[in-house]
């Protein structure tokens, strides 16, 4: 019997620390078995390989037990051997044959709960990280038989799994076919999250994003009842849905889980939120350096009284607490959840108040980068959060030259862009009057 | 690209007066004009200037700055102003618009009111009063219980604060309407000085060119019914029967030309107004209101009749008489010289209706 020369079957693998090896013994013959640790289940091995092998008195009688378990495949070709054992095979090189053996270690995911688009009363968790188990989500809150699931890989390296889940019956076969086609055009080399993909898809310099990243199951649901489509990406715990208009951004799912008395005013609240993050940086600068006379008398002498402290013209206060604003933001973001409050409550607090005595900015000023702040987090959907964040600044540069016209103009002209944005064939901001009463 | 250079080069051209911070903008809460005494610059041109505070503190932040000059244009006068201050003139909170009497008395016009009506900051809702004796002592005068500078004529006339049937509101556009309106004669309300406030319980009446009169206090408050029907006023009753005020709640009249009779044109008036009794003399829970309505009838037609024989006679039609009988009796331009014909003979007819609500005792 020749000794097994593992190198000549798995080339690269050989020298790999996870790889286990070994040697079954029958009377005369012996099998090897191969596998990575890393990659499967010890009990799966136990009870799919080892006990049959105790339990058999001769090779054929352990050839037959094993034939009989689930996921056994008979390797013809020798080169998807590596390959394989990398997906959690287990290899099993007997005398006449090579067989692989799927003893994968279930997936470690489970679903968290829902942290970026929180709820109060509603479902509490989100998507996880793996395709399987969210698809299962899906599946079980969507029992349909016009439920289709369609597989396939993005990215040339990565080869990330990537499911296209949409609800058969209903589903605008138009926008599906644009979406595969966008989904074959994609040619990077590694897609790791939903937001990368949701740009691969759609033009990346658009300033609004047009298709929704959600990590809630039950907005991924709903809409497919609506008939949109889902993407789902391994690897995150984000579903990608189109196509979007801009109305989709700023639903809350809690529009449809509270009475109307209470969820309509909040609806036009994140609308009033969406406005003021987006102008009165630049309204300030208008008002206060080119219009005052839109102020009541009042309001005016105080103004003008706060601001006489401040060296520097209003543009400049404007610049520097919006910067603020946005560093405390993003270091909010990165802090660790403990040392993040503290890093706001320093910001926030201490240095606006500072700014203000220290006669860097006025009092108002303080104000208006607060609402600004805070308008910003009542918008739902993070990618939209981020674009109206964008959108400020050049408004604020058109008042600073051109005043309250400045401003009007540059929301004129948002307003235009905003109109001749396509998501996936459909217009950006089209309106779906009377669609709701079906999902109440 | 290119078409967004052109659009940016356009807007600049809409901006206005360009960028300037508030802080360095000096705001002028009201306007004076009074008659200066030399002989080539009449216009005295006198600005109240806010100091502006961070922090509200009612009878401390109302800080301002009076600056006056002489000059032959208010246009100069202004020009001229800019070199004693600091900061830009900004007139865009002027509410406050000031005369002075010996001004209005030799002409107060369009050509006095045109550079208001021209500036593009002051507003048409400017109110428009005459300060007796001068305009510059009213804006010089410092109320206790003010919260900015001139805050407290802003409350007087615009409703806000305080609602008397003596205070007579004008409003520049309104002012400039009557000063072109046939049969419609433009009117002010007089501010007078007093040491820590003011006085407003006169109207001054123009015709279109100058101030004509200054009517009472309680001709003011007639006035004030008949021109803006306004109806939180009182009517006091007092005869040998009965000695009483009436709180009218709601009051409204309507009236009509009767040219019946050529020789004698009337107007019949007919006026409605319901109120409560509010002091009284004696209780007359249980005795005959009727009478008493009568009584109160009876006085108030006479205080109607009173207000407006003294405007006929001073040639005056504040309330518009003449404006209705062009609108009714349309005749190409005959009308309006009918009414020139008609108006010193005019007889009134007045009737009052008072409808009392209730004694105002509790029994």
């Amino acid at each position: 019997m020749q000794e097994f020369n593992l190198d000549a079957h798995l080339h690269g693998l050989a020298q790999s620390g996870d790889l286990v090896t070994r040697k079954l013994n029958f009377n005369a013959e012996a099998a090897q078995l191969v596998y990575l640790s890393s990659m499967c289940d010890n009990s799966t091995i136990h009870s799919t390989i080892v006990k049959p092998f105790l339990e058999s008195q001769h090779l054929s009688e352990f050839e037959a037990m094993l034939q009989a378990m689930p996921g056994y495949e008979q390797m013809k070709d020798r080169q998807q051997l590596a390959d394989k054992l990398i997906q959690g095979y287990a290899l099993l090189f007997l005398p006449r044959e090579t067989c692989a053996i799927n003893t994968k270690k279930p997936p470690p995911f489970q679903p968290q709960k829902a942290t970026i688009e929180y709820i109060l009363q509603g479902p509490q968790y989100a998507f996880s990280e793996d395709i399987e188990t969210n698809i299962h989500i899906i599946r079980t809150r969507y029992p349909l038989q016009d439920l289709h699931v369609e597989y396939m890989k993005v990215g040339s390296v990565s080869q990330t799994p990537l499911a296209i889940v949409y609800d058969h019956s209903k589903v605008n076969h138009d926008v599906l076919l644009c979406l595969k086609n966008k989904l074959q055009q994609v040619d990077a080399e590694v897609v790791q999250a939903s937001n990368q993909l949701q740009m691969l898809i759609t033009k990346r310099f658009n300033l609004l994003p047009t298709a929704i990243v959600s990590e809630r199951p039950d907005r991924s649901v709903l809409n497919l009842s609506k008939g949109k489509v889902i993407l789902i990406l391994h690897g995150t715990p984000f579903a990608i849905i189109v196509p979007s208009v801009f109305f989709d951004f700023l639903a809350s799912m809690d529009d449809l889980y509270d009475v109307p008395w209470f969820t309509r005013p909040l609806m036009a609240l994140r609308y009033i939120g969406a406005f003021i993050t987006t102008s009165l940086p630049a309204l300030y600068v208008a008002t206060v350096s080119h219009n005052p006379e839109i102020f009541r008398a009042q309001l005016a002498i105080e103004m003008a009284g706060s601001r006489a402290a401040v060296p520097y013209p209003s543009f400049y206060e404007v610049f520097f607490m919006l910067f603020l604003i946005e560093a405390l933001t993003e270091a909010s973001i990165r802090l660790p959840k403990y040392i993040g409050s503290m890093a706001t409550t320093v910001g926030g607090l201490i240095l606006g108040q500072a700014a203000q005595t220290a006669g860097l900015v006025s009092s108002i000023m303080i104000i208006v980068a607060s609402m600004v702040a805070i308008s910003n987090f009542v918008i739902p959907i993070n990618t939209m959060n981020l674009a109206l964040r964008v959108i400020k600044f050049p408004l604020v540069v058109l008042a600073i030259f051109f005043g309250l016209t400045g401003v009007l103009t540059g929301l004129f002209c948002f307003l235009v862009y905003t109109t001749s944005l396509r998501s996936f064939g459909q217009p950006y901001l089209k309106l779906f009057i009377g669609e709701a009463k079906k999902s109440r | 690209m290119k078409h967004v250079w052109m659009w940016l080069a356009v807007l600049f051209l809409f901006t206005g007066c360009g960028f300037k911070d508030i802080d360095k903008r000096y705001l002028v809460m009201a306007v004076g004009v009074d008659k200066s005494e030399l002989k080539d610059k009449p216009y005295r041109v006198s600005l109240k200037l806010a100091i502006p505070t961070a922090q509200i503190r009612p009878g401390q932040s109302n800080t301002f700055h009076l600056i006056s000059d002489d000059a032959p244009t208010i246009t100069e006068a202004v020009r001229h102003l800019k070199s004693k201050v600091d900061k830009d003139l900004d007139f865009s909170q002027t509410k406050i618009l000031v005369f002075g009497t010996k001004l209005a008395e030799e002409r107060l016009d369009k050509t006095t009111i045109d550079w208001f009506l021209r500036k593009p900051e002051i507003q048409g809702i400017a109110f428009m009063a005459l300060g007796s004796p001068t305009a510059e002592q009213v804006l010089g005068v410092r109320p206790k219980s003010e919260r900015m500078p001139a805050d407290s004529l802003m409350l007087s006339f615009d409703q806000e604060g305080t609602e008397s049937s003596f205070i007579v509101t004008a409003f520049l556009f309104d002012f400039h309407r009557r000063l072109s309106e046939k049969g419609l004669d433009p009117y002010m309300p007089v501010i007078r000085p007093l040491k820590d406030t003011y006085l407003i319980d006169q109207v001054a009446v123009f015709d279109k060119e100058k101030i004509k009169a200054v009517l009472s206090p309680e001709e003011t408050r007639i006035f004030n019914e008949l021109s803006k029907k306004i109806s939180n006023f009182d009517i006091e009753t007092r005869t040998e029967q009965a000695r009483f005020a009436l709180n009218v709640t709601s009051f409204r009249y309507s009236y009509e030309f009767d040219e019946r009779n050529e020789a004698e044109p009337k107007l019949k008036m007919n006026v409605h107004i319901r109120g409560l009794s509010e002091e009284s003399n004696q209780s007359f829970y249980n005795s005959n209101w009727d009478r008493y309505k009568a009584e109160a009838e009876k006085e108030a037609a006479k205080r109607y009749a009173h207000v407006l024989r003294k405007l006929q006679s001073l040639k005056v039609d504040p309330i518009g008489f003449g404006l209705r009988y062009r609108a009714t009796h349309y005749q190409r331009d005959q009308d309006w010289e009918k009414w020139l014909s008609i108006y010193p003979r005019l007889d009134w007819n007045i009737k009052v209706n008072i409808d009392l609500l209730g004694s105002g005792g509790i029994k």
